[in-house]
């Protein structure tokens, strides 16, 4: 899956595997929303969206007719087919799509996948961020086509594709600029020695780190050896099997001594800002320094200055607070993203704001976000509001009597508007309806103004944003910070005097001040306004730093606490003495109201006026996999058969057709003959799935060593997911199922009719570090009634409990526990089993075996070793973590008498190799007799698996 | 040592696999190199108009470089990216034989007398002639990556390479000569053109190099400040090339005076083909261009639905291109109409070739398509 990400992903990614849905926990993607589609074919391209943002989707189209024409240009090659593009009219929206089965993190911003070719892309109110993703995506696709034809032309196998920081970096070189956050994050690097080099890329793989290296490397090569190097790695990549050799031969340079000239080009380039800018922690004080802080507010609780503040500092986004006097550690407000109403904040786009005792936060809850009231006295949430027309709100700003709230939201078309909420009437006025993105309110002191930032000026058609006011008197809008650069985060000082943002006019952004005490706005005041002369303001820096400071807050003597990047980290700094760093600024810009260009820009569209051009979508189906084998096992023998699955293009309808024989003789091919067809149904919120099947051969029982049996059986499922929240979900089953057993080295014979009704709530909240869950709990609770309709030969309940909670002891620690009961009772009950690394550690795998299971574990996880780097003359084995664990497990299976308690102690070491696999080796004693006696010698485990 | 030469003698035996049974008989009508001439005008020497009829289909079994096939003789030689030239019989559309090469063939190979040289893009021997009635490699060089189309003058061959090397060798007898080198700054992509008095040549440090065939001496440089893959072209004193800047350029033979100059606005992959005082060239954007060869005023447009970037053809009055929409077309050279057009299999990148009243065309599909004109002259 290529995807384009922004700073969010950095920090995501290192608890990507939280998302994943493993066994039988695992968080849901719920389609609260039930899509109508349209489709809108144009020359290269069939989009596909909802009919509420077709406004959007017009626009889209026109942006990706455009990227199409200038990318078959560069890459000198043309897509031979329509391409599928799926637009979503916000980011809630594209996470429940179907199009990719994994849950969707809040960092990224699109995605292609290779299966069905399909570019899946959220807007998110800026059309300029919408245009660069579809450019984004596209490249991928020009990208894949260019290098499997490189490949097919030659007759080479085209698996192999360039390494993802190229992927990446040259979808971000040849789609947008380099931008603030971009040269925020490489300056970071290069002055605080992080920055990776090309030769050891691997060790940031998929961070937003890697996207903007490969960018910068990809300009650089450009710039230094000609931008038509980029091509050339492309068309050169058939020449070898390493993507460094076709570096190689395509630059003249390998790695390591492209690195020697990158590296001292960015030193070069760097150092000397440390001569005129300064690090943050230079020159700001340190409030909050671990984690991603970001959205500050001061408020004044009686005696205390106390920041609330939204931060990522454990692996959940929670609102802390902190004493400015006191110095103690952030305290946590609001517990977020473990609960159903405090689903997800957006960690770097939502405000917060505190006034009159009151906190009003955002957070993505259900289908829509909502506004939550919390009182800071009762200390707790006192109000919830969510708006049926409003998808996504994106910042929010007490009145002065904290009565009402302003705030910045986008609707179901896409547009991002901006508000007034009455928190007494309930009543919601929409201020600006139009596609030009409305963000970040704050509120005047006096109440009469509104400033917020927008795109609505000419240079916003090139992503910049800048600050506008809108006066709540004579409802209209006003310019305000106005020029070829962008600000953001505006916030008025206590008093009303000043407005400090952030801008990025010298290149990456700074805290800046305005004085509303200048001529210009007291002759406003006096009705004068239209004099001469009093055209022109004044706009101060009162930061210069070396990498970035925003979100400023005021408090109330005189200070800026702000959010600066420092050694990767979004720290809470704190600037003193703002009054004299007003005086004596580090740059003044002057901005003339007089040369303000009020044109306002669009973007062109391509309709779907012909009745041809919009057509309703209908189910298309498209095979996903087809793959045919024939296998050999010691065991069953050969065994040959094909699975194949196919699906619509949105991913809401799925057949999954599994067909196979294991027969041994020609006799026994009719007798052998396995199918299986089933249809998964994911477009509403219960998801179903419904199925038939036939399956007969030779079975082996693994519950029962002697037992080696034939069985045939046929029988139809039916099967409900209905998902409460992403957290919580209730499933259940119903199958009607013909088993015949016969017994081969016996003569007995067992046939029976099999209905089987099971009902399971599961509950999954976990947080997962690179080998298993860290934080949190899940559980799953079964009931299951199998019984024989037809022979009453089979009879049995079972219920299932399986608990697991993880106490979080520092960031990198925890103690997890799991208690499990396993419970089958009643005629040909099944057997369950254990022992082994996955449950009872120091015992033979699946050795234990029972009809009941119980069985407790405890674990305290902890890191081992970070960084495990082997260099060897011919390469090198890079290893990113090894976590420890020490374990106390016990239990046993039974069938009918309980006989003794098993156990084990232990000390264990696990890896995560590229993600995909941990492996685990234990070492312990077994205890033995019900617990009272050591293992003599210790036990040795090796196996791979996540922790429980 | 043992493996090595055990190695070195596979490939002698796979690239001596090929043999033909009979003298091939060069003549004018013979399309021999790259652009049929020196000058690279890409013009045919037969005259053959729409209507035709596809004859045969010829599977190559790879893809094709920018202008992958020569003719000699009623035999077809098409040079694929999978390093193997196929010897096809044009009258029956049938395979001759194989000639295998150590590499993808990203250039023209060129034909004299009855042998054919080889240039490849990736490997050891990157130019290396074949004798084809002895089946036998006669001369092999290891000069670097080839991907300009070698230029084959009086008894000489001028190769340029990716290292940025032109050399000048002379091939009149088994053992190639060198008669001298010139070295440019970077890579040469642009396949070299020549008058008989001056050898020119884009470089992909955008500069467009004239050196004298003589001496090998530089005579002047034009920087277009962009790099050049296209080839380029000699006509009437002028040399014509464009440029990855969307610029074609028409220069003085002399003394790289800048003529005139057209801006497309779009990326220029391909070379151009000169008639009388018509040129011709297309762009990326699928836009082809008929130009005064004079001053460069454009005569008449024409829309491709996708990626021109390989060279044209002319044939009589009629001009034909091929696209990345899969097309090729058959376009008046007077007023620009579409005459004909066949949409193949795949993606055509490459330059047609005709041999009597047969036109071939490689397209992306690993077909060679034989079209038969049902009114030759």
């Amino acid at each position: 899956m290529i995807k384009f990400i922004n700073l969010v992903l950095c920090f995501l990614f290192l608890y990507s595997n939280c998302l994943a849905q493993w066994y039988y926990f695992g968080r849901n993607k719920v389609q609260y929303t039930e899509f109508q589609w349209d489709i809108l074919k144009t020359e290269h391209f069939d989009i596909y969206y909802h009919p509420e943002m077709k406004d959007i989707a017009e626009r889209g189209a026109y942006f990706a007719e455009e990227a199409y024409a200038e990318l078959q240009e560069k890459f000198n090659i043309n897509i031979l087919n329509k391409i599928p593009l799926v637009f979503y009219s916000s980011h809630l929206y594209f996470q429940q799509t179907n199009t990719t089965p994994g849950l969707i993190p809040e960092g990224v911003g699109g995605f292609f996948e290779f299966i069905k070719g399909r570019v899946v892309i959220p807007f998110d109110g800026s059309l300029y961020q919408f245009k660069h993703v579809i450019k984004h995506e596209l490249i991928h696709v020009f990208t894949l086509h260019k290098v499997q034809r490189v490949l097919k032309d030659r007759k080479q196998p085209t698996e192999k594709m360039p390494p993802l920081w190229f992927t990446e970096g040259l979808a971000e070189f040849w789609s947008t600029k380099w931008d603030n956050q971009a040269e925020m994050l490489l300056r970071d690097a290069v002055l605080n020695g992080y920055i990776v080099p090309l030769s050891e890329m691997d060790r940031i793989l998929g961070t937003f780190l890697m996207y903007k290296e490969g960018q910068n490397i990809l300009e650089y090569i450009a710039q230094k050896y000609g931008e038509e190097k980029i091509l050339l790695l492309l068309e050169n990549f058939w020449k070898a099997n390493s993507f460094e050799k076709v570096f190689e031969l395509t630059i003249g340079k390998n790695y390591k001594q492209f690195d020697e000239e990158w590296l001292y080009h960015l030193k070069k380039k760097y150092y000397p800002l440390l001569k005129y800018n300064d690090p943050p922690s230079a020159v700001t004080k340190p409030l909050v320094v671990e984690g991603f802080n970001m959205k500050p507010v001061f408020y004044r609780n009686g005696d205390k200055r106390e920041i609330y503040f939204v931060g990522n500092i454990t692996g959940y986004t929670n609102i802390y607070k902190i004493d400015l006097e006191s110095k103690t550690k952030p305290k946590i407000v609001i517990e977020g993203e473990r609960s159903d109403k405090l689903e997800a904040f957006h960690l770097f786009k939502t405000k917060i704001d505190v006034k009159n005792d009151k906190l009003a936060f955002i957070t993505k809850s259900g289908d829509h976000d909502a506004i939550h009231i919390y009182d800071l006295r009762s200390e707790k949430i006192t109000d919830m509001f969510q708006f049926n027309s409003l998808v996504m709100i994106t910042s929010l700003s007490f009145s002065p009597d904290a009565e009402k709230l302003a705030i910045t939201a986008i609707d179901k078309s896409g547009y991002s508007d901006i508000y007034i909420f009455d928190l007494k009437t309930k009543n919601l006025k929409k201020l600006t309806n139009d596609f030009y993105d409305d963000r970040e309110v704050a509120w005047s002191p006096k109440g009469d103004k509104i400033a917020f930032i927008s795109d609505r000026m000419n240079f916003g058609i090139d992503g910049k944003y800048n600050i506008f006011l809108y006066d709540v008197n004579e409802d209209k809008i006003e310019y305000f910070i106005y020029g070829n650069f962008s600000c953001s985060s505006p916030s008025w000082a206590p008093d009303g005097r000043f407005l400090a943002f952030s801008s990025d006019i010298d290149g990456t952004q700074n805290i800046w001040v305005i004085d509303l005490s200048q001529k210009k706005f007291i002759a406003e005041l006096d009705g004068t306004f239209n004099l001469n002369g009093y055209e022109e303001v004044e706009i101060k820096q009162i930061t210069n730093l070396t990498t970035a400071a925003f979100d400023p807050t005021w408090t109330d003597d005189g200070r800026i606490v702000c959010v600066a990047l420092e050694n990767l980290k979004f720290q809470i700094r704190m600037i003193e003495n703002v009054y004299e760093k007003i005086e004596k600024p580090n740059f003044v810009q002057k901005i003339n109201y007089q040369t303000i260009d009020k044109n306002h820009w669009d973007t062109p569209k391509i309709h779907g006026i012909q009745k041809v051009n919009v057509t309703t979508y209908r189910g298309k189906y498209d095979l996903d996999i087809a793959q045919s084998q024939i296998s050999t096992d010691p065991i069953f023998g050969t065994v040959g058969g094909a699975a194949i699955a196919l699906s619509d293009l949105l991913g809401n309808e799925r057949y999954y057709i599994l067909i196979y024989n294991t027969a041994q003789t020609k006799d026994e091919i009719l007798k052998s003959f396995n199918i299986a067809i089933s249809r998964v149904s994911l477009s509403k919120r219960t998801n179903f799935a419904y199925g038939i099947f036939h399956l007969a051969g030779r079975r082996y029982d693994l519950t029962d060593p002697d037992l080696f049996y034939y069985e045939k059986a046929y029988g139809g499922y039916f099967a409900l997911s209905y998902p409460i929240s992403v957290f919580r979900r209730v499933e259940a089953s119903i199958m009607l199922n013909r088993s015949d057993k016969e017994i081969l080295f016996g003569v007995r014979e067992r046939k029976a009719m099999l209905l089987s009704n099971s009902l399971s709530y599961i509950f999954d909240n976990s947080l997962w570090s690179p080998t298993g869950p860290i934080d949190g709990k899940r559980f799953n609770i079964t009931l299951a009634y199998t019984t024989d309709i037809q022979f009453s030969n089979v009879n049995y309940y079972t219920f299932i409990f399986d608990y697991r909670h993880y106490f979080r002891l520092s960031t990198r620690s925890a103690y997890a526990v799991r208690l499990t009961l396993f419970y089958n009772e009643g005629k040909e009950a099944r057997r369950w089993f254990m022992g082994g690394s996955w449950d009872l550690r120091g015992y033979e795998r699946w050795s234990i075996r029972g009809k009941k299971l119980w069985f407790v574990s405890q674990e305290l996880r902890f890191p081992f070793i970070d960084k495990f780097d082997i260099k060897f003359p011919f390469g090198g084995i890079f290893i990113g973590s090894i976590r420890g664990a020490l374990f106390f497990d016990t239990g046993n299976a039974w069938d009918n008498k309980y006989t003794e308690t098993l156990g084990s102690v232990g000390f264990g070491i696990r890896f995560n190799i590229g993600g995909v696999i941990v492996l685990r080796y234990d070492v312990g004693k077994r205890l033995e007799n019900n617990l009272s006696k050591f293992q003599k010698s210790f036990f040795h485990q090796f196996f791979f698996g996540w922790d429980f | 040592m043992k493996k090595i030469s055990i190695f070195l003698l596979l490939v002698f035996v796979s690239c001596s696999a090929f043999k033909l049974e009979k003298n091939i008989i060069l003549g004018e009508f013979n399309w021999i190199q790259y652009g049929n001439s020196p000058e690279n005008l890409n013009v045919s020497y037969f005259n053959i108009s729409p209507p035709f009829q596809l004859t045969w289909k010829y599977n190559a079994g790879a893809g094709f470089s920018y202008a992958p096939m020569i003719v000699a003789d009623g035999i077809l030689f098409i040079a694929t990216l999978n390093g193997e030239i196929h010897a096809v019989d044009i009258e029956t559309g049938k395979k001759i034989g194989i000639i295998e090469a150590e590499s993808a063939i990203s250039a023209t190979p060129v034909l004299y007398k009855n042998k054919i040289v080889i240039p490849t893009a990736h490997s050891k021997n990157t130019l290396q002639a074949l004798d084809l009635n002895l089946g036998k490699v006669i001369w092999r060089e290891k000069i670097g990556e080839i991907e300009a189309s070698p230029l084959f003058i009086y008894d000489n061959l001028i190769v340029a390479t990716i290292d940025s090397h032109v050399i000048n060798y002379q091939i009149k007898y088994d053992i190639p000569q060198k008669i001298w080198e010139f070295k440019a700054s970077k890579p040469i992509r642009s396949s070299p053109a020549s008058d008989g008095n001056a050898i020119v040549f884009g470089c992909d440090d955008g500069n467009v190099y004239c050196i004298d065939f003589e001496t090998g001496k530089l005579r002047w440089k034009f920087n277009t400040n962009s790099p050049i893959f296209a080839p380029v072209s000699i006509h009437k004193g002028k040399v014509f090339v464009g440029a990855l800047n969307g610029t074609f350029y028409g220069l003085d033979l002399k003394n790289g005076d800048l003529k005139w100059k057209f801006q497309t606005n779009s990326k220029i992959y391909g070379g151009c083909a000169i008639k009388d005082s018509l040129l011709f060239f297309g762009t990326a954007s699928g836009k082809f261009y008929a130009l005064r060869e004079k001053d460069g005023t454009v005569l008449w447009t024409f829309s491709a639905k996708s990626v021109i970037n390989s060279a044209p053809l002319v044939s009589d009055n009629v001009v034909f291109i091929g696209s990345l929409d899969k097309n090729i077309y058959a376009i008046d050279i007077t007023d620009g109409k579409l005459l004909w057009n066949y949409e193949t299999g795949g993606r055509v990148k490459s330059t047609p070739v005709i041999w009597k009243n047969f036109i071939f065309v490689a397209s992306e599909d690993r077909m060679v398509y034989a079209f038969k004109t049902q009114r030759s002259k």
